[in-house]
This record gives structure tokens, C-alpha cells and sequence, in this order.
């Protein structure tokens, strides 16, 4: 029954999320836009659960850590509660906590990412190889959208805007479109799979 | 010399990359715009959208994706403003609506009113569920906007309850939910045009939607900024930052053809002394 | 043009230091301004979804008296059993909710939008090279993944075109990925370069 009672439930609001759509009837947009409203809901629930693991992993490393972990536990921790503190007392618009989401939230995570430049540069000369057809043509098709994609392409041969164009828009798009229709249809298929109980590792349980 | 060429160290490579930004952005060279035809596209629609009119501007990334996005959001919001177009700003990243603050603050929004000219709705928790709930209802799903204002009760929401009375709906995107959830909840079951300001890596992905008209328009990245800088007459960071982008490129591609050189001479000299496998 | 005075901007600019520094060697400021920005998120998201559910759940419940909110307000809160290991299962109801919601409308969406209109566009007339490779490629690639049967004959050849297609898109994927990275590190050298040291505007 733990199981099940779950999975019954997910099949109810996942059928009618989809009758809904395709059938006019009052009562079932009604309890459809229902359902929507307590999706809602819980997923603003949900948004808790990572600060909870935070809390429990980085409460134990200040306490049982190595070297400066107590530090950088201790720094994560403070700075979460103090943002949710100021957050909640005084609102997401007030000016310090802006200033703090600006000076800090925003260029780490910015430079987080920005970083991957450094390690893609790494890895088109470490990786990017030619060994066969496939890796030629990977290799081709993405210089050529390299040189298009910037002024500096143009002033090399003025065709490279045009080529990236039409590669975009021709052998890229039908690429493109082929794993789009195809994903579409495996996500249908394992969505039917997951609303009829036969997939269920979301539950924490084992597949079929 | 293969040896040490295969084994050169990852910072050298990093230190390479680091100038080739840094030299174009102190020194600009000056190299001159091109505009894509799908920024043009998104240009035009602006311009047609009659005064006074709504579009939604979703925030649908996080300070990760935004450092790419920022100048093609500000260039496109300077357009809407010029154009006095009211913009209901919303979120369905939690950093969508603190970041949509900082894009108002540094376009001409910030000289406009708020409540009237345009407002931030906030986040809505939920991705997909979300959207299909605001294509609905804008007004119930955000009983207050980010600032706390009874929605209900501002200027700028006047004749809009659901998505229908939008314009156009404008998703500032680096993931998911973005512009495939907003075509599938709002795009194509309402017929709401939907464009997008979007980061490099999803470009390749949008070009079906684009080719069947799912998408009316695209801002692609600095590259799609640098373009709808130009069509504005204004040169902002999307403008000024194709020089780097230009020689990183180059950077890259010689780093691309160096390696497949490097791999050939090794490969080559560990045939010439029978080693190779 | 001058060195910044804006102790926000020198904050951020120390973040964007410490995490640049990573490039050349692990560091203790790397790792302090990592978990502070990690700390921040986890803030953020919580005030986020406190308002989410003092403005779509408290509010209406105590203001309009609508008492069906209680219902996703227990469900949301059952999933914090999933931290007690007796009561863990409770968390599978609200979790089964979101799945179900979610994969209805995914379901109902992909039909339209990512199967009948894409293939609806897929259907042009044959009248140019570039129509064909279109309608072939995007047929090609998904031969290639229909292992139902065995690719021999026209379909051995059909399926290869599609793989090369899929390389080509691969290629654009790989481009378009360098120019993201390289834009995102323009945006954080920039700041540097003009918010910060004003070297440049």
C-alpha cells in the first residue's frame, strides 16, 4: 500500500491533467486548475528540502571536519540563514538583501560557469581529435559555425556567415528536429510508463 | 618536442584564453556587426507591437546563464521601453525575478514607473505546473507582485487576466523550464507569439521551433545582443564584447588545430619507432 | 575612469577573483567564496518559496477562508518525512503529485508542439536540395534510433546519413557551446575591467 496509494495518486492527476486538455468540460478544467494551484504548492515546499541537507551535511563537518572545513561550513551556513532571515523579514526587494544577492550570489555563480571557457579551451586541444568520418565532420561543421558566428569570420571569407547559416538552418535543424521527435515520443512513452505504476523509481522503490 | 607539446601544462592554455579576451577588451579592434536574420525577426515584431500594448518578460535562468544574457536583455527591454510597450515581468528560476530587478535598474525601465510602465510579478514554484497555471491566470497565480503590491490593484495590469491578453511572451532563457515549456503550456495551445533571448548552447535546439514558426524571434547569445545593439543604434557590452569574442574564437581553433597536429606527430613518431597501437 | 569606490562592486569582485583563482591552483578563497554564493542559493531558494507559499497557500487559506488549501499545505509538509526514517513513505504522496501533474502536462504539450507540429513543418515540397536534406535528415536520424529492426539495405544507408546529420548538429552544438563560454567569461573580465578597475568603460 505504500507504494501503490502513490502511484494511484500520481495516475488520477496525471490523467486528468491530460483529459483536461483535450476534453471541454467545466468540471474537469475546474479540478485541473485545482490540481495546478496545489502543484504549486508543494513544489514551493520543496524548495526547503536542499537547505535541509545542506544544514545536516555542513552542521556535521563544523563539528567532525578536517583543516578550514569548519570555515567553509560554517561561512555556507551563516550566509544561507542570514539570507533567509533578511529574505523573510524584510522582503527579497529590500536594498541589503539586492546588495547581497548582487555582490555576492551573482558573480560566484557567474564565474562558476564562466570557468567552463577555461576547460573547453583545455579540452579542444586535448580532445578534439579527428580520427574518423564522424569526428571530421563534428569537427568541420563547428569551425565553420566558430568563424560565422563573429565579425572576425567575415573579414576572413565573406561566404562563413552565409555557410553557418544555412548549416544551422538546413543539416542542423533536420538533426536537431529527429532527436526532438524522437525524445518526444520516449518521453510520452516513459511518461505513460511512470503514470502507470510500471516505472516508479521516483518512489524510491526499485523499476518494474 | 610532440612530448612536451601533449603534456603542456592546462594553465599555459588558460593563460592563452585569459589574453585573448583581455587584449580586445582593453585594446578594441572595432570589427563591425552583423545581424542574424531571427534577431532581425524579433526587432521587427517590437516595433509592430502597437503602444501601450503587453508583453511578458520571463526570467527563466540564474546568475550563471545571465552573465551571457544580460546585454541582450537590456538592448531588448531599451526597445520595449523606447517603444512604450508595458512589461509584466515574471520568473520560474527563483534568481529569475531578483535578476529581473537588476535588468530593469540597468535599462531605461528604470526612468519609466513602476506599477504603471511595468511590474515583477515574482517566481512562481512549480516549472511546467507553473506555466500552465499562469497561462490561465495571471492575476490568481500572483496575488502580489515582487515587491509586495497587491497586483490586482496596479495600473499596468489593467486588461489582463490571462495570457490571451498578452502581446507577445519574451522567455530570457538558459534551461529548463524555458522556451520549450512556454510553447508547449502557452505557444501553441493559445497562439501567443513566443521569442526568446537565449544562451549559445540552446541555439542549435530552438532552430526547429524557429523553422516552424513556434518561435517568432531570438536574441542568440552576446553574438544576437551585439545585433539588436546595432539595429538600436547603441553600443552596449553586446557591441563591445564581439572583439573578444572574435579573437577567442580564433584562439580556440588555432588551440583545436595545434592538438590535431600534436596528435599527429605523436602518432607518427610512435609508428617510426614501431610503437604504435 | 577610476578604481571603483562601490564596496558592492569590490565584494563581487573579490567573489569573481577567488573563483578565477581555481583556474591556476585549489585555494582556501576559491573554496570560502564557493560555499558562501552555495549558502546565498540555498538562502535565496528559501525565501523564494516561503513567499510561494504564504501568498498561494497561508493567505488565501486564512484570508478567503479556502480550506481545500490545507490539502497541498499537508502534502508539503509530508515531504519533509523523507528526513525520518519510519515515516519516510509519507514523502512518496506529495512527490507522486508532482510527477503526476508533471508528466500529464509534458504529455499533453509534447504531442502538439514536439511531434504533430514538428512534423507537420517536416512535410515540404521536394522541389530543393536543401527541402530534402531537411525531410531525409530528419528521417535518418530517427531510423537511427528505431532498433526494432535490424539495419541492413536502404535502411543501413538511410540510418548513416542520419548519424552524419546528428554529427553536424553535434559540430553546431560544440561551436555554439564556445561562443556561450567565451561570452560568459567577456561578461565576468568586463566587470573587472570596467565596473571594478575602470581601465575601461
Amino acid at each position: 500500500m505504500r507504494q501503490e496509494l502513490p502511484m494511484i495518486l500520481a495516475f488520477i492527476v496525471g490523467i486528468l491533467m491530460i483529459v483536461s486538455f483535450f476534453f471541454t468540460s467545466e468540471t474537469l478544467g475546474e479540478a485541473a486548475r485545482t490540481v495546478e494551484n496545489w502543484g504549486v504548492i508543494v513544489a514551493a515546499f520543496a524548495l526547503g528540502l536542499a537547505s535541509i541537507n545542506l544544514i545536516q551535511i555542513h552542521a556535521k563537518k563544523i563539528t567532525r571536519g578536517k583543516g578550514l572545513d569548519w570555515l567553509y561550513s560554517g561561512a555556507l551556513l551563516f550566509s544561507m540563514i542570514g539570507m533567509a532571515v533578511l529574505g523573510i523579514a524584510k522582503g527579497p526587494t529590500h536594498p541589503t538583501y539586492q546588495f547581497w544577492f548582487d555582490a555576492l550570489f551573482v558573480p560566484g555563480q557567474a564565474t562558476v560557469y564562466a570557468m567552463t571557457g577555461f576547460f573547453i579551451a583545455s579540452a579542444a586541444y586535448r580532445a578534439f581529435r579527428i580520427r574518423n568520418l564522424d569526428s571530421a565532420i563534428l569537427l568541420v561543421s563547428a569551425a565553420i559555425l566558430m568563424l560565422a558566428n563573429v565579425p572576425v569570420g567575415e573579414k576572413i571569407w565573406s561566404q562563413f556567415p552565409a555557410m553557418g547559416e544555412w548549416l544551422m538552418n538546413v543539416p542542423n535543424l533536420a538533426g536537431q528536429r529527429g532527436m526532438l521527435i524522437g525524445a518526444g515520443i520516449g518521453g510520452i512513452a516513459s511518461g505513460i510508463r511512470v503514470l502507470l505504476g510500471i516505472e516508479r523509481t521516483y518512489l524510491g522503490g526499485s523499476g518494474s | 618536442m610532440w612530448e612536451k607539446l601533449v603534456n603542456v601544462d592546462r594553465r599555459v592554455i588558460y593563460g592563452v584564453v585569459f589574453l585573448s579576451l583581455s587584449i580586445p577588451l582593453i585594446w578594441p579592434i572595432g570589427f563591425e556587426v552583423a545581424v542574424g536574420p531571427e534577431t532581425k525577426q524579433l526587432y521587427d515584431m517590437v516595433n509592430n507591437l502597437p503602444e501601450g500594448s503587453a508583453v511578458i518578460v520571463s526570467m527563466d535562468t540564474s546568475p550563471g546563464g545571465y552573465g551571457e544574457l544580460s546585454s541582450g536583455a537590456v538592448a531588448l527591454l531599451n526597445h520595449l521601453a523606447s517603444r512604450n510597450i508595458r512589461v509584466i515581468g515574471m520568473g520560474f528560476f527563483d534568481t529569475g525575478p531578483s535578476l529581473l530587478e537588476t535588468a530593469f535598474g540597468a535599462s531605461d525601465f528604470r526612468d519609466k514607473e513602476y506599477g504603471v510602465d511595468y511590474v515583477n510579478l515574482g517566481y512562481l514554484a512549480g516549472g511546467e505546473t507553473a506555466m500552465a497555471r499562469v497561462a490561465r491566470d495571471i492575476v490568481g497565480s500572483f496575488p502580489r507582485d515582487y515587491r509586495g503590491n497587491e497586483v490586482s490593484e496596479l495600473p499596468v495590469m489593467e486588461g489582463i487576466t490571462s495570457c490571451q491578453d498578452i502581446e507577445m511572451i519574451i522567455s530570457i532563457s538558459s534551461g529548463t523550464p524555458g522556451v520549450p515549456e512556454w510553447i508547449r503550456q502557452v505557444g501553441d495551445p493559445l497562439g501567443i507569439p513566443i521569442a526568446t533571448v537565449i544562451v549559445a548552447v540552446n541555439v542549435p535546439n530552438m532552430t526547429p521551433y524557429l523553422q516552424a514558426g513556434q518561435i517568432i524571434g531570438m536574441i542568440p547569445s552576446m553574438k544576437g545582443a551585439a545585433g539588436y545593439e546595432s539595429l538600436m543604434g547603441t553600443a552596449g557590452l553586446g557591441t563591445r564584447g564581439m572583439d573578444a569574442q572574435s579573437i577567442a574564437h580564433l584562439t580556440i581553433l588555432a588551440l583545436v588545430i595545434i592538438g590535431n597536429l600534436v596528435y599527429l606527430g605523436t602518432k607518427d613518431s610512435k609508428t617510426s619507432k614501431g610503437g604504435a597501437r | 575612469m577610476q578604481i571603483s569606490t562601490d564596496l558592492g562592486v569590490w565584494i563581487a569582485a573579490i567573489a569573481t577573483i577567488g573563483i578565477l583563482s581555481f583556474a591556476f591552483k585549489d585555494n582556501p578563497l576559491y573554496r570560502l567564496v564557493e560555499n558562501v554564493y552555495v549558502g546565498v542559493s540555498a538562502g535565496h531558494a528559501l525565501v523564494l518559496g516561503w513567499i510561494n507559499i504564504r501568498d498561494q497557500g497561508i493567505g488565501p487559506l486564512i484570508d478567503d477562508g479556502d480550506w481545500s488549501l490545507l490539502v497541498p499545505i499537508a502534502l508539503g509538509i509530508l515531504l519533509y518525512t523523507r528526513f525520518f526514517k519510519k515515516i519516510s513513505w509519507l514523502s512518496r504522496f506529495p512527490l507522486a503529485m508532482l510527477v503526476g501533474i508533471g508528466t500529464g502536462l509534458a504529455i499533453r504539450g509534447t504531442i502538439g508542439s514536439q511531434i504533430v507540429n514538428q512534423i507537420k513543418s517536416t512535410i515540404l515540397p521536394l522541389n530543393s536540395i536543401n527541402n530534402a536534406i531537411i525531410i531525409f535528415g530528419t528521417l535518418g536520424v530517427l531510423i537511427y534510433f528505431f532498433f526494432s529492426r535490424e539495419h541492413t539495405g536502404p535502411l543501413k544507408h538511410v540510418s548513416t546519413f542520419g548519424r552524419c546529420i546528428m554529427m553536424v548538429s553535434f559540430g553546431a552544438a560544440f561551436g555554439s557551446t564556445v561562443m556561450g563560454r567565451m561570452a560568459l567569461l567577456i561578461n565576468r573580465l568586463h566587470f573587472l575591467y570596467a565596473n571594478w578597475l575602470g581601465i575601461i568603460r
